[in-house]
């Protein structure tokens, strides 16, 4: 193995480079296998099961007179049966129930609530469940059977055998149900759109009505069917029109759910396309600041071996032999890369895996990245080596020898520097842009008060008891306001079905309403523009938002009536719009309903109070009223930054992989200096006993690099530009795209440059002439 | 205009201590042309160094035109080399990037000298110098003899005080060496101190006094002619 010992010699005598060179790329290994393991987990939603590619869901799309629609995932109940008779291409179909907000469960001394599903025997032929213990079948025979999770049976019975036991079902807070455990099965990959901890069997309601919408229903479809077709055949049954509005029912591919996250009632947690395009960026960005980095040193190194060359060419060396041997230094260089960022990579996974809120497969075992990881090594190694390889062993024996040529002349390298500085200046706009539109977000006034306010969702018997609850909490002096309310955050659901005067018979529209008490206002420090605030009592007063009020286009709204299912309402007033949902969507027309049986409960408190005496005293009143169930309070800013957890997430990951870019740039920027400082030091020499100055020799060896990096600045801001633009116009809500973004990006990429570039520079400078000079 | 007094200077490596110069007392007046002789690394080119200002001495003193500047900083060394000593070197020590106007120009540049101001300069010393029509050409493209005229015009274009020549002929063949020697003599009867470093007797012949340096120590001086003789 003479080549490999070669190799080695040549990389311990250039330590400094081979070391920045292999920690450049390991570092970029490992953080393009975190973003693309990240990215393969996201696309592969959902493929785990056997027949994803066959498995579709049936969805609607409600389409509504002013032209707004919302995407539905639950069917009507006979929807499934329906379609495996009268549709050839339907194998098979399924329903199953999610259960809200999960359930309770009890066994022994433990009690847990989670997440399940009631499903029919059929949801087995369709879904992949892998049985660790027990049969599917089992649930055809016996109603009383359940299904858990690995990871719930390990929580409930730890070592023991959970074959067998009995476990209590909380149907409500009122009723329980016995079921007995059947089977366990593997946790579900993190990648599956559909989460649950238990499965018991389904017993369908309302089997026949085509107007019960209780179900979620899956098909397995080989062949599609035609939509228009589709929708005849269910039209037959179901007349819609009598609703209102137009539904469009289509099947959804399973595989495709996971970036629709428009599903009203979504259970799913949706996921974004947009993040898996910005992380796929980052990552081959950054690749491919590692991958030029890489070539350029390797040239370097290269150039050091070509009085090696020439000799051996004298002595008989075949050309293409030669070429060969220039593989050996990033060859060796890629496989030390390759050890250490898999090291790398499970080290840091878990802090990863916590980091990005995902449970990713380890890198052992994602064979797809593995290959994908070795194929790159492999192919930078080897365009790295054959490269000046060639160039070298096609050189005439004495050119070598007397080296006067170098691999890749400066100008190559620089539109390298050039081209990384463009990845990297684009990369570095656009986290700060994101960073500016969160910020936006945060800052806007979204029409409401959202500090000091706590949120205690009520659960069992307690709002029969909520005005004794109010006056209880009210007596505290720390607390201002009591409002209970529909959970302010959620979307919001919208009935369909509204209308007023003024409008034809049969146009109706969908509104969303939330259900609150009189203090809901001035909890949440609401304005009324018109009007008044219902008063205490009278059910049929309405309170709607100045949407509401465009959509109705009524001249005076006020004592107007708006109708839905036959109910009158009258409006007695009219608040600003405030943004309680996620500023990814505009503000639609809203209709407060007074009510008090919400089941919100929301704590408005003074500035400058004991937050944990607070907690303290509700938690007092709360359990007096309701000794059972657990205390449950969120801080409403925490709720609110919560809905806005994935961009946080995102661009906080960003953020780390735009210092590994600039940090890998800087690694090659920082190599580069020292050669380009190196073959210069005769140039410096000269310049400085003809009276240069250091100043100056620093200036003559920055400007170059400055000139490239400006020149990267020119060519990154345009595409960032255009970049933003397409991102932003995901916000309904969205703050500008200022010049300052890209000049400070300019600025601080320039920055980072003259740093790297000056560290070598100086010593070059500060060296004495007459060494320089001697080297003759 | 140059006076050494014990000047020593000893260079350090981790392993060894070498010393290069041993107590060198030297007087050269304006005007003069000194060639300094003796075998390899016997401390001429270190010598020479030091007085043009490239490098300090570890002891002794070193004063230029009347002023001590052996403890000068590299910053004060620049500013006082600045347009009052030019160097001629055995290499040439041409920057490969520069034509050969540009390589002329360079000491201007950094005297901060006006465009309009440099290209006269320059224009007059590559007449002078007889190579003006090659003043688009790039060193490779020149003879050594042609080279080592341009190294030259570069050391006088901004018409020092000093000019220090170390082995100025050593990489030219005889007829380009007696042409380079002339015009250096031709730039002393003008008025320019010449201090130069050299292996060849033959060179010698055009100083006025040759120093002979052995181990670091200045062992005989002999003059050869008087100021203001001249040279059949």
């Amino acid at each position: 193995m003479g080549l490999v010992k070669i190799s080695f010699r040549n990389l311990w005598k250039n330590k400094s480079t081979s070391l920045i060179n292999l920690l450049g790329l390991t570092i970029a290994l490992t953080s393009f296998v975190f973003i693309f393991m990240w990215v393969y987990h996201e696309v592969t939603f959902d493929r785990f099961h056997k027949n994803f590619k066959t498995i579709y869901m049936v969805a609607s799309e409600w389409k509504y007179a002013d032209g707004k629609s919302d995407f539905i995932m639950e069917t009507p109940t006979p929807l499934g049966p329906y379609l495996k008779d009268n549709f050839p291409e339907v194998t098979q179909s399924t329903r199953f129930a999610k259960q809200f907000g999960g359930r309770f469960l009890e066994s022994g001394d433990k009690k847990f609530k989670e997440q399940g599903l009631a499903v029919e025997p059929s949801f087995f032929d369709i879904f992949t469940i892998d049985f660790v213990s027990g049969d599917s079948k089992t649930i055809e025979n016996n109603p009383n059977s359940i299904f858990i999770s690995q990871r719930l049976a390990d929580k409930f019975f730890g070592e023991d055998d959970p074959g067998n036991q009995m476990i209590t079902f909380f149907v409500n807070e009122k009723s329980t149900k016995q079921y007995e455990i059947a089977g366990v099965y593997k946790d579900l990959p993190d990648n599956s759109s559909i989460q649950f901890d238990f499965l018991i069997p389904v017993a369908i309601e309302d089997a026949d009505n085509w107007f019960a919408f209780g179900y979620s229903t899956f098909v397995l479809l080989p062949n599609q069917i035609d939509r228009a077709q589709l929708n005849n055949k269910i039209a037959q049954f179901y007349d819609y029109k009598r609703l209102g509005f137009d539904i469009d029912w289509y099947l959804h591919p399973i595989k495709d759910i996971h970036f629709k996250s428009d599903y009203q009632l979504f259970v799913y947690h949706p996921g974004d396309i947009q993040y898996v395009y910005i992380f796929s960026i980052a990552g081959v960005f950054i690749l491919l600041i590692a991958m030029l980095n890489f070539m350029s040193l390797i040239g370097v190194l290269s150039t050091n071996r070509m009085k090696e060359s020439g000799i051996r060419k004298i002595s008989g060396a075949q050309k293409n032999k030669l070429a060969f041997s220039f593989l050996g230094e990033p060859l060796l260089l890629v496989s030390f890369s390759l050890i250490f960022t898999f090291a790398l990579v499970e080290t840091l996974q878990p802090a990863f895996n916590s980091f990005s809120g995902n449970n990713l497969p380890e890198l052992h075992q994602n064979t797809v990245i593995l290959v994908i990881l070795f194929i790159l090594a492999l192919v930078i190694g080897t365009l790295s080596g054959i490269l000046p390889g060639v160039f070298i062993a096609s050189l005439k024996p004495i050119e070598s020898i007397k080296q006067q040529k170098t691999v890749g002349n400066g100008t190559f390298r620089k539109y390298f520097i050039a081209f990384q500085f463009t990845l990297a200046i684009v990369l570095l706009s656009s986290t700060f842009l994101i960073n500016k539109q969160l910020n936006y977000i945060f800052r806007k006034d979204l029409g409401f008060q959202k500090e000091n306010i706590v949120h205690i969702p009520l659960k069992g018997k307690i709002t029969e008891e909520y005005a004794l609850i109010k006056h209880e909490l009210l007596s505290n002096p720390a607390i201002s306001d009591v409002t209970n309310a529909s959970p302010l955050l959620s979307s919001g659901i919208e009935l369909p079905g509204w209308t007023w005067d003024g409008i034809s018979a049969d146009e109706k529209h969908s509104i969303a309403r939330i259900y609150a008490d009189t203090d809901f206002l001035k909890t949440f420090g609401i304005h009324l523009i018109l009007g008044n605030n219902f008063s205490e009592g009278n059910s049929n007063q309405v309170i709607i938002n100045e949407e509401a009020a465009k959509v109705m286009s009524l001249k005076n709204p006020l004592h107007q009536y708006i109708q839905l299912k036959g109910v009158d309402y009258e409006i007695v007033g009219v608040v600003n719009n405030f943004h309680s949902r996620h500023l990814s969507h505009q503000i639609r027309p809203l209709v407060i309903i007074p009510d008090n049986n919400a089941r919100n409960l929301y704590v408005q408190y003074k500035s400058g109070i004991d937050q944990a005496s607070l907690i303290t005293n509700i938690n007092r009143v709360y359990t007096q009223f309701n000794p059972e169930l657990p205390f449950e309070y969120h801080f409403f800013t925490d709720e609110f930054i919560a809905t806005y957890r994935d961009e946080h997430r995102m661009l906080e990951l960003l953020s780390y992989f735009v210092i590994v870019a600039f940090l890998i740039l800087s690694f090659g920027l920082y190599a580069l200096s020292k050669q380009v400082a190196l073959s210069k030091t005769k140039e410096i020499g000269i310049r400085k006993v003809n009276g240069a100055k250091v100043s100056e020799i620093l200036t003559m060896l920055n400007k170059d690099f400055v000139k490239w990096v400006a020149i990267a600045i020119v060519i990154a801001v345009p595409l960032a530009w255009y970049a933003m633009n397409k991102w932003l116009e995901n916000f309904a809500y969205k703050t500008s795209l200022s010049w300052w973004i890209f000049a400070v990006a300019g600025v601080l990429a320039l920055g980072i440059a003259l740093l790297t570039v000056s560290w070598q520079s100086w010593r070059a400078a500060t060296r004495n002439p007459v060494e320089a000079l001697r080297y003759e | 205009m140059i006076k050494t007094t014990e000047l020593t200077k000893v260079f350090r490596t981790e392993e060894i201590e070498t010393s290069a110069l041993n107590k060198v007392d030297l007087h050269i007046q304006k005007g003069e042309f000194v060639a300094i002789m003796g075998p390899s690394g016997c401390g001429k080119s270190t010598l020479l160094n030091i007085i043009g200002l490239l490098d300090n001495p570890s002891g002794g003193q070193y004063h230029f035109d009347g002023e001590e500047v052996g403890n000068l900083k590299e910053r004060n060394r620049t500013l006082l080399r600045k347009g009052n000593v030019g160097f001629v070197f055995q290499s040439f020590n041409l920057i490969d990037e520069l034509n050969v106007y540009e390589n002329v120009e360079l000491p201007l540049i950094y005297l901060k000298l006006k465009a309009r101001e440099r290209k006269e300069m320059v224009e007059k010393v590559l007449e002078r110098m007889k190579i003006a029509h090659r003043k688009k050409h790039f060193p490779q493209q020149l003879s050594g003899g042609q080279q080592q005229r341009v190294a030259i015009a570069r050391a006088v274009v901004a018409n020092p005080k000093l000019i220090l020549a170390d082995e100025p002929t050593g990489n030219l063949d005889s007829k380009n060496g007696l042409e380079v020697m002339n015009l250096l003599t031709e730039l002393n009867r003008e008025g320019t101190t010449i201090v130069m470093v050299t292996h060849s007797l033959h060179d010698s012949e055009f100083a006025h006094r040759v120093v002979n340096l052995f181990d670091g120590q200045i062992i005989t001086e002999e003059v050869k002619k008087q100021m203001g003789e001249v040279l059949l």
